[in-house]
């Protein structure tokens, strides 16, 4: 059987804690360090990872050129590889300008979706990049919001606004049935989420081995880690990454109105993920 | 459109599509290694997707890549042709674009190079390599080191002689750099003598003047770039024993080429591989910080590393 399980996310909701905990679980409940790269969980946008499906420079091709042939990559990549392949995707479930789905169905094996309050997201992604909160609520809100512009190893990441993303994802046409994992609950019970997960994947874990890889990514032992050695993964953008690792968050951090308006621009989502 | 010959990689090279960034052949009278012709591509048998895949290889080992709204590219089994059929007016940039590029990386295979993923500027009177995936930054090393006089050998495929007389030997391709718009303003890099491509791509195309026409060079050391974002991750390990092998043939551009069985490569490539790494004093995992302020002086100790070792 091969084929993608794709590991999605909307930027700063958790995507990289989960990864962690696969990494750990797969290797059998280790611990984690974070100086060295986990590669369970390639990322999808992964400049190289294109380039070698399809045999072309991406420097030749126009950004739009590109996002047409990235069916065809992961076409090409899940007919090479002999296995089920994880991938981390940030995109939205959203046609390329060509008209077809950059994620086909006819690859996929299953998806995995974290999905996190989007006033919580709102925080992590002004203190990730830098912005004021009031950007980071635009952004949210944009229907053309693109990560990835400015990070040379991988190609640009079309996410759109968080009720977009989590809605093409979820309801998204001819793909298997989406396994949603909240990042409030990942927070409550890893143990329990990651056992989900692990079920979804097809993957036999026992019990024992689900706890220990969800203790080994506890949310403090990780911040300790990162206290000490630093974190391969954390961008040059914030001194931190695993910075509070608490639902709500948003309640010390965002004004009323702020809030008021993430409500506004999302209400309906949040109500189908439980956030109102 | 008469022809006009021109030196690539050492070759004697025909072409019909004008190739303005290199140097003409002053070689001696040999006939041509490559010829560039202008012509028709045909469609491929096998594709019946939308938006087709831009790579194949058709029976025969013809290899095929098309951007369609670009060009399309054919060469033979043997290397010694490509065919160009333009979209594009032939003397848009973006058509010559892919020549030094993917058409570069196949054109080695079939001529028994060793194409290396690394970018390559001479220091002393050697070759200094830096390989990596695509947006590490091997352009960016380059550049800099460009710019404080150094000779550009290659930028982005380094193209090595696994066989040449007295050991593998580095031959200087286009003298271009691709290079992003940010990294190219740092360095200082003047937009007005940039290539103006047709289409929106996201690098600039910056010509090196007066380069691309010297000797092959033996080959003092290959860098394997990878980034880090914490200076507590920085570090340069030695490459050593069998992972030396290893190590080339990972960086090998379009590895997965070489792999294909359609393609016949793979004792090829894993011989020169080995014949390249038993050759080189040095291979080092070199794993670097993003860091344009710091690159200058970065640059300035590893060239005066390699000519204090020269």
């Amino acid at each position: 059987m091969t084929g993608f399980y794709w590991v999605v996310a909307y930027p700063k909701s958790g995507h990289t804690w989960l990864r962690l905990a696969l990494w750990s679980l797969w290797k059998g409940g280790v611990s984690i360090d974070l100086t060295r790269s986990a590669g369970l969980t390639p990322v999808a946008a992964s400049r190289q990872l294109f380039e070698d499906a399809l045999m072309v420079d991406s420097a030749d091709l126009t950004a739009d050129e590109i996002d047409c042939l990235r069916p065809r990559q992961f076409e090409r990549e899940a007919a090479e590889v002999g296995s089920p392949q994880l991938r981390k995707v940030h995109e939205g479930w959203l046609p390329t300008p060509a008209g077809e789905p950059m994620f086909p169905p006819s690859v996929t094996l299953g998806t995995i979706y974290v999905a996190r309050d989007p006033r919580d997201v709102a925080v992590s992604l002004s203190h990730y990049f830098g912005w004021p909160l009031d950007a980071a609520i635009a952004f949210l809100a944009s229907p053309d919001a693109v990560v990835g512009r400015n990070a040379p190893t991988q190609l640009r990441q079309p996410v759109s606004s968080w009720s977009r993303h989590v809605e093409s994802w979820l309801d998204a046409p001819g793909m298997p049935q989406p396994l949603l994992v909240r990042y409030e609950d990942m927070i409550t019970d890893m143990s329990a989420q990651l056992g989900r997960v692990a079920a979804h994947l097809g993957w036999e874990a026992a019990p024992g081995t689900v706890t220990a890889a969800a203790a080994a990514c506890g949310f403090e032992i990780l911040s300790a880690a990162e206290r000490g050695g630093g974190f391969i993964d954390r961008p040059a953008s914030t001194d931190r990454f695993f910075r509070r690792g608490v639902a709500g968050g948003w309640r010390d951090s965002l004004t009323a109105a702020q809030a008021r308006g993430i409500e506004l621009d999302h209400g309906r989502v949040m109500a189908r993920l439980g956030y109102l | 459109m008469s022809a006009e010959d021109k030196l690539l990689c050492g070759w004697r090279v025909r072409s019909e599509l004008p190739l303005p960034n290199l140097p003409p052949w002053t070689g001696d009278g040999r006939s041509a290694d490559l010829i560039i012709r202008l012509g028709k591509v045909a469609g491929r048998a096998d594709e019946s997707a939308s938006v087709p895949a831009p790579f194949s290889v058709e029976p025969g080992g013809v290899c095929r890549f098309e951007i369609p709204a670009l060009a399309a590219y054919q060469i033979d089994a043997a290397g010694n042709e490509l065919i160009v059929d333009p979209v594009l007016p032939p003397t848009a940039p973006d058509v010559r674009q892919p020549i030094f590029s993917t058409m570069l990386g196949i054109l080695c295979f079939r001529r028994g190079y060793f194409p290396l993923h690394a970018s390559c500027v001479r220091i002393g009177d050697r070759a200094v390599a830096f390989a990596g995936d695509s947006g590490v930054g091997k352009s960016t090393l380059a550049a800099a080191l460009v710019r404080q006089g150094y000779l550009l050998v290659a930028d982005d495929v380094t193209v090595i002689d696994p066989n040449a007389p007295g050991g593998p030997q580095v031959y200087p391709s286009a003298p271009l750099l691709k290079l992003d718009p940010i990294v190219g303003e740092r360095l200082g890099y003047d937009e007005a003598n940039d290539e103006r491509p047709l289409r929106a791509l996201r690098k600039r195309c910056v010509p090196i003047a007066g380069e691309g026409a010297g000797a092959p060079l033996p080959l003092a050391a290959i860098y394997h770039l990878s980034t880090v974002f914490d200076p507590r991750h920085e570090r340069c390990d030695p490459v050593h024993g069998t992972q030396r092998v290893t190590a080339l043939h990972r960086a090998m551009y379009r590895r997965r080429l070489a792999l294909r069985r359609d393609m016949g490569l793979q004792q090829q490539t894993f011989t020169a591989a080995g014949r390249i790494a038993a050759t080189i004093p040095e291979q080092y995992y070199l794993h670097r910080r993003h860091d344009l302020e710091g690159l200058p002086g970065f640059a300035t100790a590893l060239a005066r590393r390699h000519l204090g070792g020269a």
